[in-house]
């Protein structure tokens, strides 16, 4: 019904209603400043600042500014902070769970912002991984979380994967990582909603800088543990796991191209369950990004809009507080095979 | 004793006795044919269209039978028809209220200061009373508007003993377009068809029966239900597809009431009733395509999807309330009340494809959840004279609710003031707490039918609000009357649906995407009413906002979706002489709120962009104004009855009022697009009293 009622209400608009035209109050107003720092992830916590400038603005130039103050606090004390140039600093002073983190930033050119965060502790748990056969193969992994999981808290949880493709000819192995945010449906009894929001929606995804990857995943709230235990699944169909390739093709007297070498190649699949831990302005953030992206229905106006976070007062961005830590790995064939 | 007719438990209708008894803030009683027919709209006068009119209250959508009552959110109000609670009221998907205006005796509106005997909802009160039918004669009207038609009747059954009160409405539109269409070819052709069905039907019935003076029996009862059907059709020869979708909805319920008058100083009101509001939305939609390849294989896939949203809530309740005014200067009201709830939503869905009889995709979905409720209210409350000058009102009202495991219990303190400073002014004030077990599950800001109710649950707490009024009431020289009202209001554990890009919230895990925020507003009522024998006027202004803390949308306050700044109301009727009335209202408000992007944010390294939205419901669509004007002209006819011709016109010049809004570019610069439907509409009704 979904798919169907959103072109139905665009269309019954498009035919039957007028439109009106207005000026946006505020949108020739001052330039604010935009702060964006994540902390707890890396040993390196990066700073960036620009100037946002209103829609209308009557200046078209939104990154001229002069930065007249910049701390950053780590429970009260200020961090030696290093520039790059005036758009983006670090730090390597030592961030770890339970933290408070304080930003302030004056300019002459924007009001003065100031945001603040607490970073979360590293989460620790545990997992219990199991195979389900049949039309729809995935693999289970059950969470079990140490510790006390209010109903507040906020996870992202992302299921990652590390391909081997080695050669029994000596070649130098390939190996790559996938992440994929965990499906937590059975497609056999899944409603037509959550099938088509699965596959045609992108899901959030974690992107810090100075962090090697793009962490894709699904956004948990500690309403979804029961007793501190979760369980999430990962579509996953067997490939092949051995087999061989031909080489070295050369053409031969009937005029076609045969292979003259063999090679044996095997793939080697392990799986592994990254929990991110995020601060309740990260995840705010966060989600309000990704509803930016992919909330229809709230840009046409038709449901409460959820895109519109900030934690920095006076300004727009975010401090927020992640902290991550990963299962062991866990061979696929190893689990299909028991 | 004085016999029971003249003796009422509830409200006091004279003007005067109102000022001396009553001590109450915010209340705006409306007498039954006081809603005239210049609250109108395609031909029958609506209350909550009444209401929307008055300060303080906002009316969400246009058309709509929304309330949104001193920064509420439109499912906190709390309507009861002769006691009975109703959870939807709209017919026509808000075009009409589920209140005929043909049998209602009055209506009484509470917005603040509510009395200890009503709780379970936040924002408003509105308490609508059927008339009981004429105990010595037959009387009634029939009258006919552009889309509905309505009937009403009441006369002694026994005279003097029994009375009964009958009043139906039902559309007229989908018979005759039935019969036309039985004349009227498609034009569409073989290959395209659609058929659309549209009506809506109610009806109240009333029977009073006199056992003594003081006693008496009445059973209240009220069924309506309105039914939307689309369907269409596609033949070609290659294809064919058929959708079709319905649409049901409507309320059952009925009372059963006895009051007893054990003397001129105490009297109770004992009752028992059913509620039930159900909605259902059936969707099915097939499809077959065959195809023929180069070779001459032919291959078929058909499509199949079906989907059933049922909603259904019922209550069982009963009650006793007694008013007892024995003790010199204090009148006691005291009574309670136990409902049983039974919440009962549900959904099942399935889709299919296959090709050659081959199942590619076989999907299906069942979601349902069964909540039982048990809720208990005791209340008392205490009207104290002191003095000449001094009018106190102390109340508690205890709830209680057991659902889902887990027990709830809330006081909710009450307590007013009345200074009768002179004889024509007074000081008032209030303070109230109320509490709300019952929760709306809506992911879109339409005023859906098959919209959920839940109970409070273990994850899902009770919402609260506590309000406090200030204010005043001068009688002006020259029949003028000023009353101003300031307010502020705090809302606890207030929830907002968070799930994206879905019309029907999920059911069997709807706790999970409720995130729980606060609320508060605060504001100004001005209203001055001029009435006399030809004229009434009145001129109502606003000034209120209304803010929502949602922390995991924002990290501070922000504009609530009806936020309305300012609100002008100016309307007014003049009797010419018995047979001619003219009348007007020009109603104005500032713009609801909506989100959009406020700042961009240029990256120097890759010379990209992205946007940037300062905080939700950071813009104001355009103000909202409208003129509405008619006129009745009455006559009699030679029967001796009265006839009634309306003519009225909604939104007389015609400006189209914003509904929804967005961001767009135009000319180079960031503006905004606001999208309105409803024009002008011209009304026209005739009545017949009998």
């Amino acid at each position: 019904m979904k798919k169907y009622l959103l072109p139905i209400i665009i269309v019954i608009l498009g035919l039957s209603s007028c439109e009106e035209y207005f000026e946006l109050q505020g949108s020739e107003g001052e330039p604010k400043m935009f702060v964006e720092c994540y902390a707890g992830l890396t040993d390196t916590t990066y700073i960036k600042l620009y100037k946002a400038m209103p829609v209308n603005a009557k200046r078209s130039n939104g990154d001229d500014f002069n930065v007249q103050k910049l701390d950053f606090t780590i429970n009260g004390s200020k961090a030696g902070l290093t520039e790059v140039d005036k758009t983006f600093y670090w730090t390597v002073d030592p961030i770890s769970g339970g933290d408070k983190l304080a930003i302030d930033v004056q300019t002459k050119e924007a009001a003065p912002v100031h945001a603040s965060t607490i970073v979360p502790p590293t989460p620790t748990f545990t997992t219990e991984v199991s195979y389900i056969s049949g039309s729809t193969p995935m693999f289970r992994f059950h969470l079990k979380m140490d510790g006390h999981i209010a109903p507040t808290d906020r996870f992202g949880i992302s299921i990652k994967e590390h391909v081997t493709i080695s050669y029994d000819n000596g070649d130098e192995p390939q190996s790559y990582y996938e992440n994929s945010s965990p499906v937590t449906l059975d497609i056999s009894t899944a409603s037509l909603s959550d099938i088509l929001m699965a596959a045609l929606m992108p899901m959030p995804s974690i992107n810090v800088t100075g962090y090697p990857e793009t962490i894709e995943c699904a956004f948990y709230s500690g309403e979804d543990f029961s007793n501190g235990e979760i369980e999430v699944a990962s579509l996953f169909t067997p490939t092949e796991m051995t087999w061989e390739e031909y080489r070295d093709w050369q053409e031969g007297e009937d005029g076609n191209y045969w292979p003259t070498d063999t090679v044996t190649v095997t793939r080697t699949d392990s799986l592994s369950v990254t929990v991110v831990r995020l601060s309740d302005e990260c995840y705010g953030y966060m989600n309000a990004l990704y509803n930016q992206e992919t909330d229809i229905m709230a840009m046409l106006g038709l449901s409460p809009a959820h895109f519109a976070y900030t934690n920095v007062s006076g300004g727009y961005g975010v401090l927020g507080g992640l902290t991550l830590a990963s299962s062991p790995w866990f061979d696929a064939m190893d689990l299909i095979n028991n | 004793m004085a016999p029971i007719d003249t003796l009422d438990a509830a409200i006091v209708r004279d003007e005067k006795t109102i000022r001396e008894t009553v001590t109450q803030t915010s209340i705006k009683k409306i007498e039954g044919d006081k809603i005239g027919r210049n609250f109108a709209v395609l031909g029958s006068p609506d209350l909550i269209k009444a209401l929307q009119m008055l300060p303080g209250v906002s009316d969400g959508s246009e058309l709509s039978s929304g309330l949104y009552v001193r920064g509420g959110d439109g499912s906190d109000n709390l309507y009861l028809l002769d006691g009975v609670p109703m959870y939807q009221i709209s017919h026509v998907l808000g075009l009409f209220s589920s209140f005929n205006t043909d049998v209602i005796e009055d209506a009484d509106f509470y917005k603040g200061g509510f009395p200890a005997r009503f709780a379970g909802r936040l924002s408003s009160v509105v308490d609508v009373g059927v008339r009981e039918g004429n105990f010595k004669e037959w009387h009634g009207n029939a009258s006919l508007g552009l889309i509905d038609g309505h009937f009403q009747i009441e006369g002694p059954l026994i005279p003097g003993k029994t009375s009964i009160n009958f009043g139906v409405r039902r559309t007229w539109t989908d018979i005759v377009k039935s019969v036309a269409m039985l004349f009227i070819k498609s034009d569409l052709g073989q290959e395209v068809a659609a058929k659309t069905h549209y009506d809506f039907g109610d009806f109240n019935l009333k029977l009073v029966h006199k056992f003594s003076p003081v006693s008496k029996l009445s059973f209240s009862g009220y069924y309506g239900q309105d039914l939307l059907k689309l369907a269409a059709m596609v033949r070609q020869e290659d294809m064919k597809e058929d959708f079709t979708f319905d649409l049901k909805w409507g309320n059952v319920l009925g009372t059963l009431a006895w009051d007893r008058l054990f003397s001129e100083s105490l009297d109770m009101h004992a009752f028992a009733y059913y509620t039930n509001y159900s909605a259902r939305m059936k969707i099915i939609l097939e499809g077959l395509m065959e195809e023929v390849d180069d070779e001459g294989n032919k291959s078929t896939t058909s499509l199949h999807m079906h989907e059933n949203n049922l909603s259904r809530i019922y209550d069982l309740g009963a009650g006793v309330n007694f008013y007892d005014k024995r003790w010199s200067g204090h009148h006691l009201r005291f009574g309670g009340s136990g409902v049983f709830h039974t919440y009962d939503p549900a959904r099942d869905e399935s889709f299919s494809v296959l090709m050659n009889n081959t199942p590619m995709l076989n999907t299906s979905d069942a979601q349902s959840r069964h909540y039982l409720g048990g809720e208990l209210g005791l209340y008392a409350e205490d009207e104290i004279t002191l003095g000449r000058r001094w009018r106190l009102n102390f109340g508690l009202s205890n709830a209680f609710l057991i659902v889902d495991g887990k027990a709830y219990y809330r006081p909710e303190p009450r307590a007013a003031f009345k200074f009768m400073a002179t004889d024509y002014l007074d000081f008032k004030g209030s303070f109230t707490t109320m509490n709300q077990f019952a929760h709306i599950v809506s992911a879109s800001y339409a005023d859906m039918p098959v919209d959920m109710w839940m109970p409070s649950t273990s994850r899902v707490k009770p919402m609260s609000s506590n309000q406090v009024v200030l204010g005043g009431t001068l009688k002006l020289p020259q029949n003028l009357t000023l009353d101003v009202e300031a307010f502020y209001k705090t809302l606890n554990h207030i929830y907002e649906y968070a799930e994206t890009n879905t019309m029907m919230p999920k059911i069997d895990k709807w706790e999970d995407v409720f995130e729980e925020g606060i609320g508060r507003a605060y504001g100004l009522e001005f209203s001055l009413e001029y009435k006399t024998d030809n004229l009434n006027a009145a001129a109502y202004y606003t000034l209120s906002k209304a803010e929502r803390l949602f922390k995991t949308f924002y990290y501070t306050w922000y504009p609530a979706k009806n936020d309305n700044r300012h609100k002008i109301t100016l309307m007014a009727s003049y009797f010419f002489n018995r047979r001619f009335e003219l009348y007007a209202a020009w109603l104005y408000h500032t713009g609801n709120k909506f989100t959009g992007r406020s700042a961009v944010v240029w990256d120097g390294q890759y010379d990209s962009g992205y946007d940037l939205y300062e905080s939700p419901n950071n813009y104001s669509l355009p103000p909202y104004h409208r003129l509405d004007a008619g006129f009745n002209w009455h006559k009699k006819t030679r029967h001796g009855y009265q006839s009634t011709t309306t003519f009225s016109v909604y939104n007389a010049y015609n400006h189209v009022n914003p509904m929804l809004g967005m961001i767009t570019q135009e000319d180079g610069r960031m503006v905004g697009l606001a999208y309105g439907v409803f024009p002008i509409i011209p009304t026209l009704s005739f009545a017949l009293k009998f």
